[in-house]
């Protein structure tokens, strides 16, 4: 584990770099504390290249694990009303920051993140979902369809 | 794969990168909403009906502490998740030998399991479960209670406690011990502390607890289950939540014979109550 007061580079794909506390980034993504503890970065030069995050959703990483390092011992509606409020954001931007928190290993957060869209789905018709996720092409034929439809109606 | 739109909104476009997360999401969701989501679209079908699935979402949504109990029988039985989706008739699928690596006693799976998910399919009832915990009754005088520790791998099983019997504890029941009698493990306490025992005695049913860090025994508080309509060999298909046992706070078990018929415990102190779905969140 890396000291508190060191800090690290992380490059966002329109190439903006955020300095960050080394210790935030180490607890919170495995990649991370990979890097860092088989010694592949470097204090002076590195910088790690996140090219599939972009800078808007790379804060909000950095944002969560900050809040997430130095509120640990808050009590667990306090931090359940935080996440919250940080996951409330529009499908695109939740769907960034799984694709950000699945690069980066980030587990806590694919957790936080893959019970939010679970509570989207859950409990909806098949009609609503396919709404919800923008499924267009749902990959049955048209007659598979129709017997689904006519054997589970309350399903749709 | 069904081709999804991924430009707008692209939440849960299936691309590769995603399918993971599809896996994660689905994963969590209880089986009765998996059932739905067959009809979603093609590649969750082919997700959720995956056998592998089918094993993760057992992992993942198993609540550790729900009843299953099966007459004897040498193999581990499972139903597969497949198959409980396209027929309302769950095919059972024989597992692995329940024998014992190294074991020579005579022994008889007289216990339990971990797992018990219910399913609803239409107005029809299926079931399919994974076996963790046995009971092994090596002489008429102790009943062994042994621990899968992986699922499936035989060789984890590990014996946990080992239960006197009931004969050394006559002043507990007070009947005849000459009559023809059984037990079977229910389930285990959060605290593996305690073990609810089925106990048939001439046809009578009792249920105890046997306490194994004191090595007592005491009366389970539950008084009855319906009366019985079938000579159909009974599968007693319960979940209970053990700590609500105890406490007697809430409570529920089922009995479930040939599919269909569904039973509820009687359970003192406590009103009939019919079952929840535990274990699906």
């Amino acid at each position: 584990m890396g000291s508190p007061l060191k800090k690290i580079m992380l490059c966002s794909s329109e190439k903006e770099i955020f300095s960050v506390e080394e210790q935030v980034m180490v607890q919170h993504s495995v990649i991370i504390n990979n890097m860092i503890e088989d010694g592949s970065y470097n204090y002076e030069e590195s910088k790690i290249p996140l090219d599939c995050v972009d800078s808007k959703t790379l804060k909000k990483v950095i944002d969560y694990c900050t809040y997430h390092t130095h509120h640990h011992n808050d009590n667990q509606e306090d931090l359940e009303a935080w996440d919250a409020q940080f996951l409330n954001v529009d499908s695109n931007g939740l769907y960034d920051l799984l694709m950000a928190a699945n690069y980066l290993e980030i587990r806590n957060l694919l957790d936080l993140i893959y019970r939010t869209i679970k509570n989207m789905i859950k409990g909806k018709k098949i009609d609503e979902i396919r709404r919800i996720l923008n499924i267009k092409d749902h990959g049955f034929t048209p007659e598979e369809e129709e017997q689904n439809r006519k054997e589970y109606p309350h399903f749709y | 794969m069904a081709a999804v739109d991924v430009t707008e909104p692209k939440i849960v476009g299936i691309t590769h990168a995603s399918i993971r997360a599809h896996h994660e999401i689905l994963t969590r969701l209880p089986l009765t909403t998996l059932l739905r989501f067959c009809s979603v679209c093609k590649s969750w079908n082919s997700l959720i009906t995956d056998p592998s699935f089918a094993l993760n979402h057992l992992h993942a949504t198993s609540f550790h502490r729900l009843i299953f109990t099966r007459l004897a029988d040498p193999y581990f039985t499972d139903y597969s998740l497949s198959s409980a989706f396209t027929s309302t008739s769950a095919t059972v699928t024989r597992l692995f030998p329940s024998a014992v690596p190294d074991s020579h006693f005579h022994h008889s799976i007289v216990g339990s399991w971990f797992i018990l998910w219910d399913l609803i399919h239409g107005e029809g009832f299926s079931t399919f479960l994974s076996a963790a915990l046995r009971v092994v009754m090596e002489d008429s005088h102790f009943t062994d209670v042994l621990i899968m520790k992986d699922y499936g791998i035989a060789e984890s099983w590990t014996k946990l406690l080992c239960v006197p019997d009931l004969i050394y504890y006559p002043e507990f029941l007070g009947f005849d011990f000459n009559v023809p009698r059984a037990t079977r493990a229910i389930c285990i306490s959060d605290k593996n502390d305690e073990i609810l025992l089925e106990l048939w005695l001439d046809m009578e049913q009792k249920f105890i607890v046997y306490n194994f860090s004191d090595d007592s025994f005491r009366p389970a508080g539950i008084e009855k289950f319906g009366g019985r309509v079938t000579s159909e060999p009974t599968q007693l298909f319960g979940n209970a939540r053990w700590p609500e046992i105890a406490g007697r706070t809430s409570l529920s078990s089922r009995v479930q014979l040939q599919g269909r018929i569904w039973r509820t415990f009687k359970f003192k102190d406590y009103y009939e109550t019919r079952v929840q779905l535990y274990g699906l969140h």
